[in-house]
C-alpha cells in the first residue's frame, strides 16, 4: 500500500494532536460537585399580599472568583451541579412565584474540591425593599363610648413599630407602603379606656412593591368582669384525726404487762404514733405499746397520731395504774 | 399542832401519812381532802378497823433517833370508771386570730390591678379586666398587724360575676409559749419541770422553767418561738425520778402568746430520805381503833428494798405492843420501805399501809436509809 503525501501530513497532525490533547488532559484540574438544597421560607402567615407567595421555581446562579458560571432554573429545592472546577464559588439562589414575581433570595459562598461533591445550604430571605399594608379594624358599632386601638408590628430581627391607627366610629384604619419585606407580626389591642375588650395577634408577610390588606372584625367584645371574693381560714394542722386507745386495763396487778393499741378513725394515710408515759415518749411510729407493769404507780398515756406530710393530726389520753403488789 | 411540827421540835424526827388503798380515780387535792374524810367517816360508821400506827425509829443516835406515824385505814376502791381530773386530752392554741380588716389586691391581665379593704365577706370587687386574675387576701388584727394571709388564682369572665374563695393561714413568725403548771406542793419534795416543745422537723426547744417549790408551781416560758405546730413533753421531777408528765398537741402562732395552765394531780412519789445509822433502831406506832367485834390481834411487820416492789415480813408484834425493833441480826443495813399491818383475832389482814402513801405527812413520803 502506497501513502500519499497528504495521508502522511494528515497522520503526522492527528499524531501530534493526539500527544498534544493526552498532555492537555494529564493536566486538566478535575472538577467539583456541589449539591445545593434550598431552605423553606414558607411560614404559617396569617395575612399575606395580594399576590401568590407560593414558589413556582427557583433560580440557581454560580460565579467563581476564577470568572467561570453556571445558572440554573428548576422547580425543586435540591440540585447537584457537576463539573466545577475547584475553587471559591458565589452560589445565589432566586424564587420566584409563578407570576415570575421575584419572592426571595439567599446566597451562599462555597469552596469546591476538585472530585468533592459538596452539599451546600441555601437560606433565603425575603428579597429587600417596601411594601404597602393596610389595616381595617372593625367592632359592633354603639358597643364601645371612646376606643382606642393600639397596634404594633414585631419584624422578626429588630424594634417594634407602633401603627398609629386612626379610628372612625366603629372602625380604625392604617396603611403605609413604607413596611419592610418579609414577616412581622401584628399585634392589635382594642381599648375602652385602659380596659382591653379585644385583640388579636396575626402573623402578616409583606413582599416589596406589593400590596398586603387585612380587615379584622372583632364580633364579640369583652365587658368588664367582677369578682365576689370569699375567704375561708385554712388550718396549717387540721387536728382532724380521732385518735383512740384500746385494749388498756385502767387498772392492772403487779408485775403484769399492759398493752396498748392506738387507732385512728377513717382512712387518713399513713400515721405516724407516739406514745408518752407520763410526758416521756416511749414508742414511735408504732400503734401498740406495752406498760411493763413493773413498777407500781400511776401513768398518764399520751397517744399522738400525725399524718406522715404533717397537715393533720390528734392525740387520746387515758390512765393506767399499776397496783402495789399483794402481800 | 401538826404530828410534822411536834417531830421537829421534839427529840424525834415524826412523819405521818395515811393510805388510801386502791384509791381511784386520782383526786384533786381539794378533792382529796373531802374524800379521806368521807372515807374516815365511813370507817367510824362501820367500826372498822382504824388503827393510828407511831412508826418510831430509835436507838444508834441518841438525840438523833428519828420516829414517823402511820395512819391505817382499810382499803377502799373508788369507781373505776371515774376519769381523773386531768385526763381530758386537748391541744393547747392560742387565741384565735380576730381580724378587723382585710386588705385584698389583685394582679390581672395586661398589668392590671386593684387594691381593696373590706370588713366583711363575702365582697364585691368591680370593673375588673376579663382574663386571669391573681388576688391576695391580708387579714389584719386591731393592731393592724397581719394576722392570716392568702393567695388564689381565678378566671375573670367578661361581664358577669366571677366567684373565688380564698384560704387564709397563719402568717410565718414568731411567737412565745407560756404555760402555768401546778401540782401538791406537799407531795414533791425536790421538784423540777422541764417542758420540751418538739417541733415536726428539726430539734426540740427547753422552755425555761420559774420553779415556785413552795407553792408547788412552775412558770414554763419561750419567747421566738417559730410558728407551728409542736408535741409538749411535760415532765415534774422529785429529784431525779418522773413523778408525773404529759405530752400536749401545742400550736405557735405568729406575735401571739400561746398560754395555758397545767394541773397535775397524781404524783408518783418516791419519797424522801431518813438517814438512821447504828446497829438498830425501833419501829414505834399509834394503835387504831379496835373492833370489840373482831379485835385486834397482832400487828404485822414487812419491809422492802428501795427499788423493789414486793413486800417481806419483817416481824410481828402482839397487839398490845405498837412497835418493832429492826436490828442487823434481821436485817442487813441498807435502805427500805417499811409497811404496817393489822391482823385481827378472825385473822383477818389489813392492806399494808406504807410511807409513800398520799396520804402521808410529810405527804412526800419517806423511806429508811441505814446505814449507809
Amino acid at each position: 500500500m502506497r501513502y500519499t503525501w497528504y495521508q502522511w501530513s494528515a497522520s503526522v497532525v492527528l499524531l501530534l494532536l493526539f500527544i498534544g490533547g493526552c498532555d492537555l488532559l494529564v493536566n486538566q484540574p478535575e472538577a467539583g460537585t456541589l449539591q445545593v438544597s434550598i431552605a423553606g421560607t414558607a411560614q404559617a402567615r396569617s395575612i399575606g399580599p395580594d399576590i401568590s407567595v407560593d414558589v413556582d421555581h427557583y433560580v440557581i446562579r454560580g460565579e467563581s472568583v476564577a470568572g467561570q458560571t453556571f445558572e440554573e432554573t428548576t422547580p425543586e429545592s435540591q440540585l447537584v451541579i457537576r463539573g466545577l472546577a475547584a475553587g471559591y464559588w458565589d452560589v445565589t439562589v432566586d424564587a420566584y412565584n409563578e407570576g415570575n414575581v421575584h419572592l426571595y433570595t439567599g446566597s451562599v459562598r462555597v469552596l469546591v474540591e476538585g472530585g468533592v461533591s459538596l452539599p451546600v445550604m441555601v437560606s433565603l430571605v425575603a428579597v429587600p425593599g417596601s411594601g404597602t399594608l393596610a389595616i381595617e379594624v372593625s367592632w359592633p358599632a354603639g358597643e364601645l363610648s371612646s376606643p382606642v386601638l393600639d397596634a404594633q408590628l414585631v419584624p422578626t430581627l429588630g424594634d417594634a413599630v407602633v401603627l398609629p391607627f386612626a379610628v372612625a366610629g366603629a372602625a380604625a384604619t392604617f396603611s403605609s407602603n413604607q413596611i419592610a419585606a418579609g414577616y412581622h407580626t401584628l399585634v392589635v389591642k382594642l381599648k375602652e379606656d385602659d380596659m382591653i375588650v379585644a385583640g388579636a395577634v396575626e402573623l402578616v408577610q409583606i413582599v416589596g412593591g406589593h400590596p398586603t390588606q387585612a380587615d379584622l372584625a372583632f364580633a364579640q367584645l369583652n365587658a368588664p368582669g367582677s369578682l365576689e371574693v370569699g375567704v375561708e381560714v385554712a388550718p396549717e394542722f387540721a387536728e382532724s384525726l380521732n385518735v383512740t386507745i384500746d385494749g388498756g386495763e385502767t387498772i392492772s396487778p403487779f408485775q403484769t404487762p399492759v398493752t396498748l393499741w392506738g387507732a385512728v378513725e377513717g382512712d387518713p394515710g399513713n400515721v405516724v404514733f407516739t406514745w408518752y408515759v407520763n410526758g416521756v415518749a416511749v414508742d414511735s411510729g408504732t400503734a401498740q405499746t406495752v406498760i411493763s407493769g413493773e413498777v407500781p404507780g400511776h401513768y398518764r398515756i399520751d397517744l399522738i397520731a400525725v399524718t406522715a406530710d404533717g397537715s393533720d393530726g390528734g392525740m387520746s389520753t387515758t390512765w393506767v395504774e399499776i397496783q402495789e403488789p399483794v402481800l | 399542832m401538826s404530828r410534822l411540827d411536834r417531830a421537829r421540835s421534839g427529840p424525834f424526827i415524826m412523819s405521818s401519812f395515811s393510805r388510801l388503798r386502791h384509791w381511784w380515780p386520782p383526786p384533786r387535792p381539794r378533792a382529796l381532802v373531802k374524800r379521806v374524810l368521807g372515807v374516815v367517816a365511813a370507817v367510824l360508821a362501820t367500826a372498822a378497823v382504824a388503827a393510828v400506827l407511831l412508826l418510831g425509829l430509835a436507838g444508834c443516835g441518841g438525840p438523833q433517833a428519828q420516829t414517823a406515824t402511820i395512819d391505817v385505814a382499810p382499803g377502799t376502791t373508788a369507781p373505776a370508771d371515774a376519769a381523773p381530773a386531768d385526763a381530758a386530752p386537748a391541744s393547747i392554741t392560742p387565741p384565735a386570730p380576730e381580724p378587723v380588716l382585710y386588705r385584698l389586691s389583685g394582679a390581672g391581665p395586661a398589668g392590671a390591678t386593684f387594691s381593696h379593704t373590706a370588713q366583711s365577706f363575702p365582697t364585691d370587687v368591680e370593673g375588673l379586666l376579663p382574663g386571669e386574675w391573681v388576688i391576695n387576701v391580708e387579714a389584719l388584727d386591731a393592731q393592724d398587724r397581719v394576722v392570716l394571709e392568702g393567695t388564689s388564682a381565678t378566671m375573670v369572665a367578661s361581664g358577669g360575676p366571677t366567684t373565688i374563695s380564698v384560704a387564709l393561714a397563719p402568717v410565718p413568725g414568731e411567737g412565745q409559749v407560756e404555760l402555768y403548771v401546778a401540782w401538791p406542793a406537799a407531795l414533791v419534795a425536790a421538784p423540777g419541770v422541764t417542758a420540751l416543745l418538739r417541733p415536726r422537723a428539726g430539734e426540740p426547744l427547753a422552755m425555761t422553767a420559774d420553779l415556785q417549790p413552795a407553792d408547788g408551781a412552775a412558770s414554763c416560758t419561750a419567747a421566738a418561738v417559730p410558728s407551728g405546730w409542736y408535741r409538749l413533753e411535760l415532765q415534774l421531777h422529785d429529784g431525779a425520778h418522773v413523778v408525773a408528765g404529759r405530752a400536749e398537741l401545742l400550736q405557735v402562732r405568729s406575735a401571739t402568746t400561746t398560754s395555758a395552765a397545767i394541773t397535775i394531780a397524781e404524783i408518783n412519789k418516791p419519797g424522801a430520805p431518813i438517814t438512821v445509822d447504828g446497829a438498830s433502831f425501833t419501829l414505834y406506832w399509834d394503835p387504831p381503833e379496835n373492833d370489840p367485834a373482831d379485835p385486834l390481834a397482832r400487828y404485822n411487820v414487812y419491809y422492802r428494798t428501795r427499788g423493789t416492789y414486793r413486800w417481806t415480813l419483817l416481824g410481828a408484834t402482839p397487839g398490845a405492843t405498837e412497835s418493832f425493833p429492826v436490828s442487823t441480826d434481821i436485817l442487813p443495813h441498807g435502805s427500805y420501805d417499811f409497811a404496817v399491818t393489822t391482823v385481827t383475832a378472825s385473822g383477818a389482814e389489813s392492806d399494808p399501809h406504807t410511807s409513800l402513801d398520799d396520804t402521808a405527812q410529810p405527804q412526800t413520803g419517806w423511806y429508811v436509809v441505814w446505814g449507809q
